[in-house]
């Protein structure tokens, strides 16, 4: 009886354990939805990334074990489990799209002269200031700093829209992977290692 | 060398040659050879350790000796100097003169890259003078010689610096002024300088020193040098109250970035001259006669007074400027900085002149503006903001000082794109961070006029900043104004009171009600609200109310097909981003009590069927139908209810199937009537852009 007792209490564990796991990041959709705004802001620049070929090529499963979630399949229903609709359609994030696409005009040079590229944490890092005239440096730190800006604002406005604050972290992890993938030869991005590498 | 570091020198020099002297004294022509060994003595500035001192006569006119000392330490530097020796090879001792003609210094000291320099001087003990040069001493890269005097207590010292490397003199700088070694600065520097005095006391120092090749920049990056040329001048004098320092520089070479201005000196070289007085205690510095010119851009004049121990030490500054032009100085020393902002993105021209007083507290500035002219600059995808051309007059700003009364005048501007502005006037004060109107303003805008009654910012430039604004809009043509905003061209007025605009956290709220007469009836603006207006992602949300607008001028306008009769409507909770509609509650409709002539044209039959998606189906009816050119109708209506780009479509009323866009009467009559709930918006926009500009019916 005390077993029984026992195995009930730690399934009724395992259950609830399962629960909270249930609305875990949505990472393809996110992967989706970073895509499209990534492209967008970009234009023409950007390169489609190429499934497994790159080193960069997206891995967005979730961080826990895969044998974690074949057995969260096992027990919690497809439907409980359903992915939430990933929203990246609010005001805000439109506006700061937005500002970013008409951005990327200005910036576009300073990524092609390697002064600038992406980073491991999504943002934009300096990478070599001499590549820029000193008359021009004022304007690459101030474009610099404003895009870091709506980066990081796009990231929590992201998590928040979707009713989840603490998903900002997978949300730059994302896109972090998504800016690299699709910038254009020759630009500049971090590795894991945050060495700088030309793609 | 600094003041204490001579005073030290000659010290040693006269010890030196004193103690030779006496010993020269006491024991000449009773021995050949002299030895004197000292453990240590010291000094408040100075520590001797081991000091040997080794005398031999070949004769009395000619002799040499030797100074050898196993620790000399400086308490001003750093590092002590080691095995210091001084040898004489040909010198002159005798009841006169204590010299040495040919002689070497040897001493070892991280700041010198060779031990070895040259050494001559003279005593004469009947006049009292002391002359000598120490020469070639090899420092930082370069070489240093110095000669000096000494003539009954006035003494003198020239010092000859040449190609000196800045950063290895740099790293031997006291601790606690590092701040000019964090900024990692690299030159080599030219110098020569006179300093002349009386026993203890500095007299005059002259110098002419030569920076080349400047480069520096401290770790953020915000205070960049590179390549600079500096010469500078000065003279200082020992007044009776103060020292007086006249002082000239050039800029003639290199790149200056700082947060404030960008400086290129090669095109624009600086010359900076004035005269400084520092209070003998350390205490007070006064600037005079400061006048600073740059090449081509810049010339301004300024003098102030500070107290060097105060917090704030700035105690008074005035500054003027001579006209300069706007457009110049904007593009080489401020674009540079603001690239990158929305301050970066000017253009402009004529002139302004500026004039700031400091005094303690109180802050003055008064800018002159002579045909200035401002506009953004046409940047592809950017949209256009404001310009204002043949800008006169004065802008006068105070803070913590009485308030004065400004006023500028201009010719012509415009807002956004293409909507005009016409000459005007504004009297305002502005103090603090304030800005207030006096007078009422009225500023043609295309055919029209826009009264301010009340304009106020308050907290400029802060997160708290507000805008409160009361005035109205006189009749402005619907024509011009479509024209200006790139619509299609419309007949009618726009007028309206716009009482209470108010921007607070980047929000612009109007309380009153804007009124539109246009296709003769009324439209109706309350509850607007923008955000962002002159940035990159504009968002709008309104309330707008149609009554009774002419439905035959208005089809005629949108070249929809010929409707007459009357129309109503409203778009609720309108809300538009970059200018286009996000969401609304939209719905037009006849009026219950219209009484009017109700005539719908074949053409607008079919684009209205087009639109509802059903309605009038096969050719065969529509054939039939075209042996009329007209139709009565008893209703019309549409509505659409816009939310994530779909339209939830009602029509005038209820039909068996779907809704009646237009309810016919009579005979042949007519109805129209949609099938489709729901509708996608951006196709919807697209047939309506399509009906709006085709030619002709289409009604086969």
């Amino acid at each position: 009886m005390k077993t029984l007792k026992l195995l009930f209490v730690a399934s009724l564990l395992v259950l609830a354990a399962c629960v909270t796991i249930n609305i875990y990041f949505p990472a393809a959709e996110a992967r989706e939805a970073a895509e499209k705004i990534v492209d967008d802001i970009l234009g023409d620049e950007t390169q489609k990334p190429e499934a497994g070929s790159d080193d960069q090529s997206m891995d967005l499963r979730p961080n826990r074990p895969v044998y974690a979630r074949n057995l969260l399949d096992l027990l919690i229903p497809p439907a409980e489990a359903a992915v939430p609709n990933f929203d990246v359609n609010t005001p805000a994030i439109r506006k700061l799209q937005a500002s970013m696409k008409q951005r990327h005009t200005q910036l576009k040079g300073f990524y092609q002269s390697g002064a600038i590229g992406f980073t491991q944490d999504a943002l934009v890092g300096i990478r070599d200031l001499s590549a820029v005239s000193l008359k021009q440096r004022g304007q690459l730190k101030n474009l610099v700093k404003a895009e870091n800006n709506d980066r990081n604002q796009l990231y929590r406005e992201i998590a928040r829209a979707n009713g989840h604050p603490e998903w900002e972290k997978d949300v730059r992890s994302t896109f972090s992977k998504t800016w690299i993938s699709n910038a254009a030869k020759g630009w500049w991005y971090q590795n894991s290692q945050r060495g700088w590498v030309q793609k | 060398m600094s003041f204490p570091e001579f005073q030290l020198f000659q010290r040693a020099v006269v010890v030196v040659a004193g103690f030779s002297l006496l010993l020269f004294l006491k024991f000449a022509g009773a021995i050949d050879q002299f030895n004197l060994n000292i453990g240590t003595i010291s000094s408040s500035v100075w520590r001797v350790e081991r000091l040997r001192f080794a005398l031999d006569w070949g004769s009395l006119t000619d002799a040499g000796y030797r100074l050898e000392i196993g620790r000399l330490e400086l308490s001003t530097l750093k590092q002590s100097f080691d095995n210091v020796k001084v040898e004489c090879r040909r010198g002159e001792l005798n009841d006169r003169f204590v010299s040495c003609h040919e002689g070497e210094v040897q001493l070892s000291h991280p700041l010198l890259d060779r031990d070895a320099m040259t050494l001559s001087f003279e005593l004469d003990r009947d006049r009292n003078i002391l002359t000598g040069k120490l020469q070639g001493i090899s420092i930082a890269d370069g070489r240093v010689d110095l000669n000096f005097s000494l003539d009954a207590g006035n003494w003198r010292l020239g010092v000859q610096g040449k190609s000196l490397q800045l950063e290895t003199l740099l790293a031997q700088w006291p601790q606690g002024r590092r701040y000019l070694v964090d900024w990692h600065p690299t030159a080599r520097l030219n110098l020569g300088a006179q300093l002349s005095g009386r026993d203890d006391r500095l007299n005059s120092v002259k110098w002419k020193g030569e920076l080349t090749g400047l480069s520096f920049g401290d770790d953020l990056g915000a205070y960049i040098g590179e390549g600079l040329a500096i010469r500078q001048t000065g003279r200082l004098s020992n007044a009776k109250k103060n020292w007086q320092i006249e002082t000239t520089l050039t800029l003639t070479q290199g790149e200056l970035l700082t947060p404030a201005f960008y400086l290129d000196a090669a095109a624009h070289p600086i010359e900076l001259e004035g005269s400084l007085l520092l209070g003998r205690s350390f205490e007070t510095l006064a600037l005079r006669d400061g006048h600073l010119q740059q090449q081509e851009l810049m010339d301004l004049r300024f003098e102030g007074d500070l107290r060097l121990s105060a917090d704030q030490p700035l105690e008074q500054l005035k500054l003027q400027t001579q006209p300069f032009q706007a457009g110049d100085v904007y593009r080489e020393l401020l674009q540079p900085v603001w690239a990158g902002t929305s301050w970066g993105r000017f253009e402009m021209a004529g002139e302004i002149d500026l004039s700031l007083h400091l005094m303690g507290q109180a802050l003055s500035l008064d800018l002159g503006l002579n045909n200035f002219s401002l506009d953004d600059t046409q940047v592809e995808g950017t949209p256009r903001r404001l310009g204002l051309y043949d800008v006169n007059g004065e802008l006068k700003w105070n803070r913590g000082s009485e308030v004065r009364s400004s006023r500028l005048e201009w010719q012509a501007g415009h807002l956004l794109e293409r909507v005009d502005i016409g000459p005007g006037k504004i009297d305002f004060l502005a103090f603090n961070d304030t800005f207030r109107l006096t007078r009422q303003i009225r500023v043609p805008v295309l055919d029209g006029f826009l009264v301010v009654d009340r304009l106020s910012l308050e907290a400029l430039g802060m997160p708290s900043e507000k805008l409160q604004f009361d005035g109205f809009l006189e009749p402005i043509s619907m024509d011009a104004l479509s024209k200006a905003l790139g619509w299609v061209p419309l007949s009618g007025k726009l007028s309206g009171v716009i009482p209470g605009l108010t921007y607070e956290n980047g929000l612009f709220t109007v309380d009153g009600i804007l009124l539109m007469r246009i296709f003769d009836g009324e439209v109706q603006i309350e509850n607007l609200r923008t955000r962002d207006l002159f940035g990159v992602y504009p968002q709008l949300q309104a309330d707008v109310e149609l009554r009774d607008l002419d439905l035959d001028s208005l089809t005629s306008t949108f070249s929809f097909g010929k409707i007459t009769g009357r129309l109503d409507g409203y778009v609720h909770d309108l809300s538009l981003e970059n200018w286009q509609p996000v969401t609304f509650d939209a719905r037009f409709y006849t009026p219950e009590d219209d009484d009017s002539r109700r005539r719908i044209s074949q053409k607008a039959v079919d684009n209205i069927s087009n639109l509802g998606g059903a309605g009038l189906s096969g050719s065969l009816a529509r054939s039939f139908m075209g042996l009329f050119e007209t139709f009565r109708y008893k209703r019309i209506g549409i509505g659409c209810r816009l939310s994530q780009g779909v339209c939830d479509m009602v029509g005038a009323g209820e039909a068996k199937q779907g809704y009646y866009l237009v309810e016919g009467s009579g005979i042949p009559r007519i109805d129209i009537i949609g099938y489709n709930r729901t509708a996608d918006w951006p196709r919807l926009v697209e047939q309506l852009k399509q009906i709006t500009t085709s030619e002709g019916p289409r009604i086969e």
